[in-house]
């Protein structure tokens, strides 16, 4: 023991674990040495190390496990108590009773939490208590003062359940539990406590003997008469014993592959200490709910622990529970940290999302990240724009960044954004000058992947101008009606770049208003780009005029009708 | 693009010599509407091939010695292109002109409505054209040497024009394109020889029915630009048939 063990970074899967592996420690204030490319930790650290281990995660994700949405109801009681239920009314009782059925009757009966109350000793039949918590319903010419014995009664049950759950072994072990399957399941799965017939209930021990224990007899082994190496460190182990496949998605899949190949295993066996570094994957990726995120940053050692911590942080500083954006995390974290490094000579990182159980990669490209840094303002605006597809909520500034990221244009988001302003309004939270904010977000990914060269002047505020003139002279003659069939059209000759039916539809408008053609549009005749710019700017002004875009405001599409 | 433009005229005769008052009118409104277009058609380099093409109609019309007499006093314009900004030029510099006398001898003229016309699609790879104006195939020899035109009604003169076509084709469409463009070919269907005052002179052309093969995007090509020389100055305009 007091020994000094040094981790050196490899592929982004393990360079995840380690930074994991580094914020454990961190988070338990033991000393780990960060240098260039590697990190060092004394043997000692380990002791304990399965504790160090869940208290990370039962710290670092506090808001979204189950058990602190139980214990946060504690806050609205009070506050009834205090004020003696005075401005308790009928959305309070609502309020009680979707928390009674959602959040406490549903968690405490569930089978993660029962396995948890076999650990706690405590004399509660929290079990017996749940039987007896009730929603309460306002029967017809009742009153809630009629009904304020009741609640207060729930209220009073409701106490219990809390003092329960706040309990120092409740937070052990729900608080683990809750962990274990909200955030560590997404990183590995099917082994140690994560395995359904693992003989040990307790987590904690389980970790730490199948993790830790080994970890420490390696490290206290001479290990000289060894005669293979490890897949990813390559220090001399005894055999094969540890394989890779209990990490989620990455191919390590042995037991399906080592019937074909029959010495598969052997290319993917790793020591005990690199199986506790992937152990602590789901520690350095950063997690809102199933989806995750981690930024593959080997520049050094220390700037792959800093930018994933911006991301956790970002992530978990936005306000609003619902409405939780991934890559607003990402983009200010990358606007933070990478500021100064763009300008000179930055090299491409690489993304790695986690998302529907698989891992997707994304380089982040010099010009995606100049774009982003370029266009804040412009995404900020987005932040709260989206729309409804099917039964499915779209936020635009998402989509936006995907596009970024995958180094694609936003033709086809622009195209899909007009049809549905035009063709279900309701479920279109954005107005068109959002639109245009997306098309000035594309010329500068445009002219960074080397096209729109020679465009000067500012093509969509001039298209979205001509647009809404268009859209003034056909409100004068009164024939606003006419201009959606004419958008669809114009949509339609976008869509498919066919520049002649453009001008066809456009001409044909102009000659019905009597004037002449904007000069703007004799631009859009020799590049694609360019036509594709200008004619949905002019639809967007086509569609919504220009009285409504006095109100470009912080909140999106949110004022929308 | 194609359009048809009505203009008043002031007085109901004209001079024989009519699309040289047309091209004066044309150099006027694009002058008057935007001065750098006007020097790149007219000015920049001489007889640049541009890539429209007019007709006139005129009802009712009566042909004197010197003079057209028009009794209802207006002429139909008709417009062809298949360049896309020609045509938002034409169109904007038409309408800016509009309801505005321009003074033409002892006559003055007016652009009084200015209409689209739907064009038709061709997906053949044929087509026949009846001409809206005269078409003229013209043999250019040497610097100096003598201009000859020709009739459709000869060998000789058919030679002159498949050979025309190819080169305007190939200034369009360029070298890239050269395989589609050698394949081209036509036969005249019906076809009178005719003399056209023009600027003073005498020229001999053909009002006729032709038969084009060649690649639909060709065959649009020439139903929107013309066909022939001296299309910009009121010969060569094509209709389908
Ligand atoms: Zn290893």
């Amino acid at each position: 023991m007091g020994e000094k063990t040094r981790l050196y970074m490899e592929d982004w899967l393990y360079n995840s674990g380690l930074v994991g592996f580094y914020n454990v420690l961190k988070h338990a204030e033991n000393d780990v040495v960060i240098k260039q490319n590697y990190i060092e930790f004394e043997s000692d650290a380990l002791v304990g190390f399965e504790k160090k281990y869940f208290n990370y995660f039962i710290d670092k994700y506090k808001d979204t496990l189950s058990l602190n949405k139980i214990i946060s109801f504690e806050k609205f009681i009070l506050h009834h108590e205090e004020n003696n239920f005075e401005n308790f009314n009928e959305k309070s009782l609502e309020f009680t009773n979707k928390y009674i059925s959602d959040v406490a009757k549903k968690q405490i009966k569930s089978n993660s939490y029962k396995s948890a109350y076999e650990l706690i000793e405590s004399p509660v039949d929290i079990l017996g208590l749940e039987k007896n918590l009730k929603t309460i319903n306002l029967k017809k010419k009742q009153e809630i003062r009629d009904i304020l014995p009741e609640i207060k009664d729930i209220f009073d049950l409701m106490k219990q359940v809390i003092k329960y759950m706040k309990l120092e072994e409740s937070r052990k072990y729900i608080g683990a539990k809750n962990a274990m399957y909200s955030v560590i399941k997404n990183g590995w799965n099917g082994v140690c406590f994560l395995n359904p017939q693992t003989k040990e209930k307790d987590m904690y021990i389980d970790y730490k003997c199948y993790f830790i224990d080994p970890t420490i007899e390696y490290l206290n082994t001479d290990k000289s008469k060894f005669k293979y190496s490890c897949f990813s460190c390559n220090r001399k182990m005894k055999d094969f014993s540890n394989d890779l496949s209990f990490l989620n998605s990455t191919g390590f899949d042995v037991s399906r592959k080592s019937s074909h190949v029959w010495d598969f295993q052997n290319d993917i066996a790793v020591c005990p200490i690199c199986k506790l570094v992937y152990s602590c994957v789901p520690a350095g990726i950063s997690y809102l709910y199933d989806k995750g995120i981690y930024i593959n940053d080997n520049s050094s050692m220390r700037n792959a622990i800093a930018i994933n911590n911006k991301i956790h942080m970002g992530i978990y500083r936005q306000k609003d529970e619902d409405k939780k954006l991934t890559y607003k995390a990402l983009v200010e974290s990358i606007n933070e940290e990478y500021n100064d490094k763009i300008k000179y000579e930055l090299a491409d990182i690489q993304l790695v999302r986690y998302e529907d159980g698989k891992y997707r990669f994304n380089i982040l490209s010099k010009n995606s990240l100049k774009v982003i840094k370029d266009s804040e303002d412009d995404l900020n605006k987005l932040i709260n724009c989206g729309f409804k597809e099917i039964n499915t909520y779209f936020n635009v500034y998402e989509l936006v960044i995907d596009r970024l990221l995958n180094s694609q244009n936003m033709f086809t988001l622009i195209q899909k954004m007009l049809h549905y302003k035009l063709s279900q309004p309701r479920d279109s939270y954005y107005h068109t000058f959002h639109i245009t904010r997306i098309l000035r977000i594309n010329i500068r990914f445009l002219k960074g992947v080397g096209c729109m060269k020679g465009v000067y002047k500012d093509i969509v505020k001039e298209g979205n101008d001509a647009g809404e003139k268009l859209r003034e002279k056909y409100r004068s003659k009164g024939s606003v009606d006419k201009l959606s069939g004419i958008s669809y059209r114009l949509l339609n000759s976008l869509k498919t770049n066919n520049v002649d039916s453009f001008m066809d539809t456009l001409l044909n408008c102009y000659m019905y208003v009597k004037s002449s053609v904007p000069e703007i549009f004799l631009d859009t005749l020799k590049d694609e780009d360019k036509f594709k710019t200008i004619g949905y700017a002019f639809v967007a002004g086509l569609i919504e005029g220009r009285k409504e875009n006095n109100t470009d405001n912080e909140n999106g599409g949110k004022d929308n009708e | 693009m194609r359009y048809n433009v009505e203009l008043i005229l002031s007085n109901e005769n004209i001079p024989k010599d009519k699309n040289r008052i047309i091209i004066s009118l044309l150099k006027h409104i694009y002058e008057s509407y935007d001065k750098d277009y006007y020097v790149s058609l007219y000015e920049n380099e001489e007889n640049k091939s541009k890539s429209f093409a007019f007709s006139l109609y005129m009802p009712n019309c009566e042909f004197t010695r010197e003079e057209i007499i028009i009794p209802n006093k207006k002429i139909i314009l008709n417009f062809a292109t298949a360049d896309m900004r020609d045509g938002i030029l034409f169109y904007n510099a038409a309408l800016a002109n509009k309801g505005k006398p321009y003074k033409v001898k002892d006559n003055s003229i007016t652009i009084n409505r200015i209409n689209m016309n739907k064009e038709k699609i061709i997906t053949n790879d044929y087509a026949v054209y009846s001409s809206m104006s005269p078409v003229v195939v013209r043999e250019h020899k040497g610097d100096n040497e003598k201009t000859w035109y020709h009739s459709l009604n000869e060998e000789k003169g058919k030679e002159i024009f498949i050979e025309n076509i190819k080169y305007q084709l190939l200034d369009s469409f360029g070298e890239e394109r050269r395989l589609d463009i050698e394949e081209v070919d036509f036969q005249v269907l019906i076809n009178k020889e005719v003399k056209v005052k023009h600027y003073g002179i005498e020229i001999l052309s053909n009002i006729c029915m032709i038969k084009v093969q060649a690649k639909p995007y060709i065959l649009d090509y020439i139903y929107k630009s013309g066909i022939g020389s001296k299309r910009n100055s009121g010969f060569g305009m094509l209709d389908l048939v």
